[in-house]
């Protein structure tokens, strides 16, 4: 692959990021602009073409691409995806706004219910039904589906939605409407739910397939777009797109399946984290991204981020679980909350500090950027305790005004809580602290972990701020800070392997399955899933398969993900089956379930490529000597001592490979700092990793 | 440590990392639960307490019937097993429907907390169960006697061993042990992960008890709630509301009283208890008293026993709200959720905006029991919503619970776990109380039981007879009916069999209006017409807003005629 450039593009709601490695090398080159609304393809391909031009690089060196997008996302959340018209059994046509009858919040009387993407008026009803076990009970005849599709489609919708009963279980009915849409309307965008995700629950079911078919028209438009534009960049080799899940997939396929995109940018950045806990010879590693306005969490376990079947998007209240859309794709599992560098702290109602979700973003920002951001926010708190410098925000770009961060400080928290300037900004700094470590918490504990065998990795502007304290409160050893915090998403996307995610809904009693029909059905999987890495371009013998199901005791309804063996399956392998279940069973609730039999919901196959060989990346030169990286002293407060020492700094970019810092310490870089505010020793690894070890 | 050692920074984090405990407590039972009612309804609560049993916090997910019940009954078990009695590995359970949470369906489950030895608080939580055995979950027993297993409190869990001659009698009572039991075991198996998160939180924090952290939480939590009653105005608001009753209707009297920081909310005068299982434990009147004044008062404060404290819930022994034993009080759901309206409609006097109109209420509770297509017993029950009423700003919600907080259940899950068959469930047009705000729409669903067989329908269904009532000039909600497809109706409150062959249809509730309907903004009586959410009929006789029947075009002059006509004839 030597020779072979390798281009990571992200594009996020305020910057589209490029990152190009020479794996040969090693060397990395950055570019970043503005994201385009109107015109987010052009907007790459421009930013492509310059930084070719300006590092002298030739078009047809480049061996792949990859990219990931918040553009689908964001289409949800702004509401301005494709008219979209439904399909649904009769008498169901409701299951999308009756939903799950309830009310995120208990307490709030006055809270909104998000609004379906697809109105009343535009959802038809089919006669046709199908029983628990996918037999036709009504069948759908012709002419019933000629009158539904022709109502569909007289409706003026540019984007079609099928979602009928039970068709997880025999999707005949579907396809026979998305037959006769494609038959009337050759290239419609038609989603049907069994394709889209097969699984149980109506509502859950309909909501994601409506979201795959609001979003398709948008989708298919600006992957098309990019593609042909790298086409005619003179790329040597393919585009190919990131799904949710940290795998990446062919342009064509993305844009049948847009909702598989929704969190790609931060499946990439767990990527990253993941990569780097691989380089510190850290297989289990928490990622702490924390930027302005929000901290994202992600567990990786054994190299690989955790993944989930559900995902909530366009939530009423960003960070209100319940409140959104709900939608059953295949996603690296990420914790998001309303803490970063720009929340606000506020006295609540009880008299007590809060900080966030509310944040003063980058414009104006925190109350010393001196914008007229009237704050308090963690920044301000961060910069009165000493651990940013207030002539080196974002090396210097932003001068920091101690003074406006200590008057806001004094007059909206210290004085009515009756607290030093000092007392109050740690508090900012500890409240928010603890508010990540326990959403960090209980994000382990859904999954029966304990935190102490992890490290964490962080990075995002603040990550590194605060990543010594968070990881005090989840009694981790170890925080790796990797080097080039900025762009770690887009680096991510280099990382990714070529994968694809397949489940199908088969309940039956482990002791009552029916060999034959579990082996065709994973025969069936891999056929598919070969068949697509293999028109991805990877070669026979790279083909991977991974088996796992969701099981669970018989009358349970929440499944816990067991790994299963690969090969033909067989009377012997239940005894596997049951052996696994049961492992990773105890390992959450602690207890079995005496007498009662097990059981199996989904069979899951995940077809990959190899990973992708990217060398090393070096993002630095390394400096010579640990004192000349020393840059001075600050005073920074240090909570175990409950005062303000003298604290050195260090100039990150001038640091060796090997040089040895002891906490309490501070190392300044261009887009972050770390802050170790207590004992601990640091020291910088080859890959330019600062990894601090606490005491 | 006294509450004051606790400083504003410190008790905010201890007190989010108690929250977060119980809501680890609630996602491990939701997740190993065995019933639909449960973990797809969320019919549960989970919650800590400190050793005099004071509620310190609760799960954010679960019913206001639970969590404040639950918050009462532990001080009942302290009081038959003090806390010094108890040893490590020991799990208390009852479901006396006087001490904890109003019927025998629900079991709660309490487990003492050991940190250094010593006991230094305990987890709780509340859930149905799928059977209790008895004549099934209902409204129309005579007696508590036959309603099922009555489990006094006592020890689940002994030192780690689980009481197995408990556990025969439970398998022997009910008609699907399974999932019965597998509900205890997770309801044990939660109240020991909250256990060890709490553990690890005192250590943390170096807490060697949890008295100091207890007196600041609720010391705060009631001076806020005080601050909260002291701001409306001192008074006596008084209302009535209507409910169907078993066969005679009910009427409740509610007399809440503002003074200064404290309100009595005071029931004298309602309805006497009745022979029929809608009777309501003085827990439960006052879990659902509680639960809608600190929506209105004080909605963003945490829940804990501070926010009981200042209000004081009267309801005279042997009224139909404080029934006396041995009352059947099966379905004691059904009034229960009738006394926000009782509550709203009382502060509507003082606090108007901060009311909501009245909704669907009860919850309808549909069980069914009978002979499943394999041949084997079956027991299912599921929960289901009507219109919520609008709000002073806004929209009521169409098919969503209040004040329950439960879940819906998916028709394909339904049909998976139980011969029950849905043929649709649908919003019901012109379901929702007109108003310059329209009440949320209720929804119809048609049932049937598979597999050949009559089954028993055990209906617990009210506002047949009294609609949702709208305020300030909204219109009521539609009422709520059930019929079969031969024109029968059944008795709402009463167990019939259902013949293989016939279908039930249900039509649940809607919410009332809020504010007159001629003032709704036409543009959004446009947009209901074209979502058939209202008719043209309805859009013209009681929005007075005037549409052309076929492109459905808003007349603007025709509508303003037909409005000041309106106003004009008053």
């Amino acid at each position: 692959m030597s020779g072979t450039y390798q281009v990571g593009i992200d594009i996020g709601g305020t910057f589209t990021d490029v990152v190009i490695l020479d794996p040969g090398s090693g060397r990395v080159v950055v570019g970043k602009r503005l994201t385009s609304s109107d015109s987010p393809a052009q907007a790459v391909i421009e930013v492509m073409r310059e930084m070719l031009e300006r590092d002298d690089i030739a078009a047809r060196e480049v061996g792949k691409a990859i990219h990931g997008t918040t553009l689908v996302t964001n289409l949800i959340i702004e509401r301005k995806g494709a008219t979209t018209g439904l399909l649904t059994t009769r008498g169901f046509r409701d299951a999308l706004e009756i939903g799950r009858e309830m009310r995120y919040d208990i307490y709030d009387i006055f809270l909104e219910l998000p609004k379906p993407m697809v109105r009343r008026s535009r959802r038809l009803e089919v006669t046709e039904r199908l029983d628990n076990h996918g037999r036709v009970l009504i069948p759908l005849t012709h002419e019933e589906a000629e009158r539904a599709v022709d109502q569909l489609l007289a409706l003026g919708v540019e984007s079609a939605a099928v979602c009928l009963l039970h068709s997880f279980r025999n999707p005949t009915h579907e396809r026979m409407l998305r037959d006769l849409i494609l038959a009337k309307r050759p290239g419609f965008p038609v989603s049907i739910s069994s394709e889209v995700v097969g699984e149980v629950r109506e509502y859950e079911r309909t909501s994601t397939t409506v979201a795959n078919a609001y979003t398709m028209p948008v989708g298919r438009r600006y992957l098309g777009e990019l593609d042909r534009g790298m086409a005619e960049l003179g790329l040597g080799g393919r585009l190919y797109i990131m799904l949710s899940t940290g795998g990446i997939t062919a342009p064509q396929t993305a844009a049948e399946h847009p909702i598989r995109l929704l969190e790609s940018g931060p499946a990439a950045g767990a990527l990253a984290a993941a990569w780097t806990g691989k380089q510190t010879q850290q297989p289990n590693v928490i990622s702490f991204d924390m930027g302005g306005t929000t901290a994202k969490t992600c567990i990786i376990e054994n190299g690989n981020p955790i993944r989930v079947n559900e995902f909530e998007a366009g939530r009423v209240y960003r960070f209100k679980k319940g409140s959104g859309l709900p939608i059953k794709i295949p996603v690296i599992e990420m914790i998001e909350i309303g803490a970063g560098g720009g929340s606000i702290a506020t006295i609540g109602p009880l008299g007590l500090l809060k900080v966030g979700p509310e944040s003063a973003g980058a414009d104006p920002g925190p109350a010393c950027y001196g914008r007229g951001g009237k704050g308090p926010t963690v920044t301000d708190a961060d910069l009165i305790l000493g651990y940013l410098n207030a002539n080196f925000f974002l090396g210097g770009e932003i001068k920091l005004d101690p003074e406006l961060a200590r008057a806001t400080l004094a007059n909206k928290l210290a004085r009515p809580l009756n607290l030093t300037v000092d007392r109050a900004a740690w508090g900012v700094h500890e409240v928010v602290n603890e508010n990540m470590a326990n959403a960090a918490r209980i994000h382990l504990v859904e999954k029966g972990l304990d935190p102490r065998r992890f490290s964490l990795v962080a990075f995002g502007g603040a990550g590194p701020v605060h990543a010594y304290q968070v990881a005090q409160k989840l009694r981790l050893e170890t925080v790796i800070v990797p080097p080039g915090a900025g762009v770690c998403s887009a680096f991510g996307f280099l990382l990714a392997p070529m994968a694809f995610d397949f489940s199908r809904s088969y309940i039956v009693r482990l002791e009552e399955v029916l060999w034959e029909r579990l082996n065709s059905i994973y025969t069936e999987m891999e056929a598919r899933g070969r068949q697509l890495l293999l028109d991805a371009g990877v070669a026979p013998e790279d083909v991977q398969f991974m088996r796992s199901a969701d099981m669970r005791y018989v009358g349970q309804g929440f499944e816990i993900g067991v790994s299963l063996p690969r090969g033909e399956f067989n009377r012997e392998s239940l005894e596997d089956f049951r052996c696994a279940f049961e492992k990773q069973y105890q390992s959450i609730y602690q207890r079995l379930c005496p007498e009662i039999p097990m059981e199996s919901v989904n069979w899951r196959l995940t077809a990959t490529g190899p990973r992708p060989e990217i060398g090393e990346a070096k993002w630095w030169s390394p400096g010579v000597s640990l004192a000349l990286a020393l840059k001075g002293e600050r005073r920074a407060y240090l909570p175990a001592e409950g005062t303000y020492a003298e604290v050195p700094v260090y100039d990150r970019y001038l640091l060796p490979v090997g040089a040895e810092i002891e906490g309490p310490a501070i190392v300044e870089e261009r887009e972050s700092t770390l802050v170790i505010n207590g004992p601990g020793q640091a020291q910088v690894d080859e890959f330019g990793n600062v990894v601090v070890r606490l005491e | 440590m006294s509450p004051n050692s606790f400083d504003p920074i410190t008790l905010e984090v201890l007190w989010n990392r108690l929250i977060s405990t119980v809501n680890e407590q609630a996602a491990a039972l939701m997740h190993a639960s065995f019933t639909t009612v449960v973990r797809e309804a969320g019919d549960l609560s989970a919650g800590v307490f400190d050793k005099q049993g004071n509620m310190l916090a609760q799960a954010v997910t679960g019913t206001p019937g639970h969590i404040n019940t639950m918050a009462t009954c532990v001080r009942h078990f302290l009081r038959e097993y003090p806390m010094d009695t108890m040893q490590e590995g020991d799990a208390l359970i009852t479901n006396d429907p006087w001490l904890a949470s109003g019927h025998y369906h629900d079991l709660t489950v309490v487990t003492p907390v050991f940190h250094q030895g010593r006991a230094v608080g305990l987890f709780a939580n509340t859930c149905h169960m799928m059977d209790i055995g008895g004549c099934i979950f209902g409204a129309d027993a005579s007696s508590v006697f036959e309603e099922g297993l009555a489990i006094p409190i006592m020890k689940l869990v002994d030192r780690g061993r689980v009481n197995e001659d408990l556990i025969k009698i439970i398998r022997a009572n009910v008609r699907v042990p399974q999932p019965v039991l597998g509900d205890i075991y997770a309801m044990i198996a939660a109240n020991e992960v909250g256990g060890k998160k709490l553990i690890e939180m005192m250590e943390d924090y170096d807490l060697s008890d949890l008295n100091g952290l207890s007196a600041a939480i609720i010391e705060r939590t009631e001076r806020s709630m005080r601050e909260a009653i002291r701001a409306i105005s001192d008074g006596t608001y008084r209302h009535q509301i209507e409910v169907d009753g078993f066969d005679e209707p009910i009427v409740v009297k509610l007399t809440i009283t503002v003074a200064g920081d404290c309100m009595v909310a005071d029931y004298s005068g309602t309805s006497p208890q009745t022979t029929r299982g809608i009777n309501v434990v003085y827990n439960y009147c006052h879990a659902y008293t509680t639960y809608p004044i600190k929506c209105s008062v004080s909605p963003e404060v945490p829940n804990n026993e501070g926010s009981f404290r200042p209000i004081t819930v009267i309801a005279p022994e042997g009224c139909i709200l404080n029934c006396k034993r041995p009352a059947p009080v099966g379905a004691r759901h059904i009034l229960g959720h009738f006394l926000s309206a009782a509550v709203f409609g009382a502060l509507s006097h003082v606090v108007p905006d901060r009311v909501i109109a009245e909704g669907s209420q009860g919850l309808w509770n549909t069980q069914f029991d009978g002979i499943d297509e394999r041949g084997e017993h079956f027991c299912y029950v599921f929960f289901s919503a009507g219109g919520t009423g609008a709000r002073p700003n806004k929209d009521g919600l169409s098919a969503t619970a209040f004040p329950s907080g439960i879940h819906g259940v998916p028709a394909e899950i339904v049909e998976n776990v139980s011969p029950i068959f849905m043929e649709c469930r649908e919003l019901i047009k012109d379901g929702g109380g007109p108003g310059r705000f329209r009440g949320g729409l209720g929804q119809r669903m048609v049932l049937r039981v598979r597999g050949g067989h009559p089954a028993q329908h055990s209906p617990m269904y009210d506002r047949i007879h009294f609609p949702a009532k709208g305020f300030a000039g909204g219109l009521p909600g539609a009422k709520g009916r059930i019929y079969l497809d031969d024109g029968t109706v059944p008795h709402a409150k009463t167990k019939y069999v259902l013949r293989p062959d016939q279908k039930v249809t249900l039509e649940l509730p809607g919410g009332g209006g809020f504010y007159l309907p001629e003032d709704r903004d036409p543009q959004m009586v446009r947009e209901d017409v074209v979502d058939g959410l209202v008719s043209l009929i309805q859009a013209r006789e009681l929005y007075r807003v005037a549409l052309d029947p076929e492109t459905l075009e808003l007349n603007l002059q025709e509508t303003e005629k037909l409005r000041s006509a309106a106003r004009g004839g008053q």
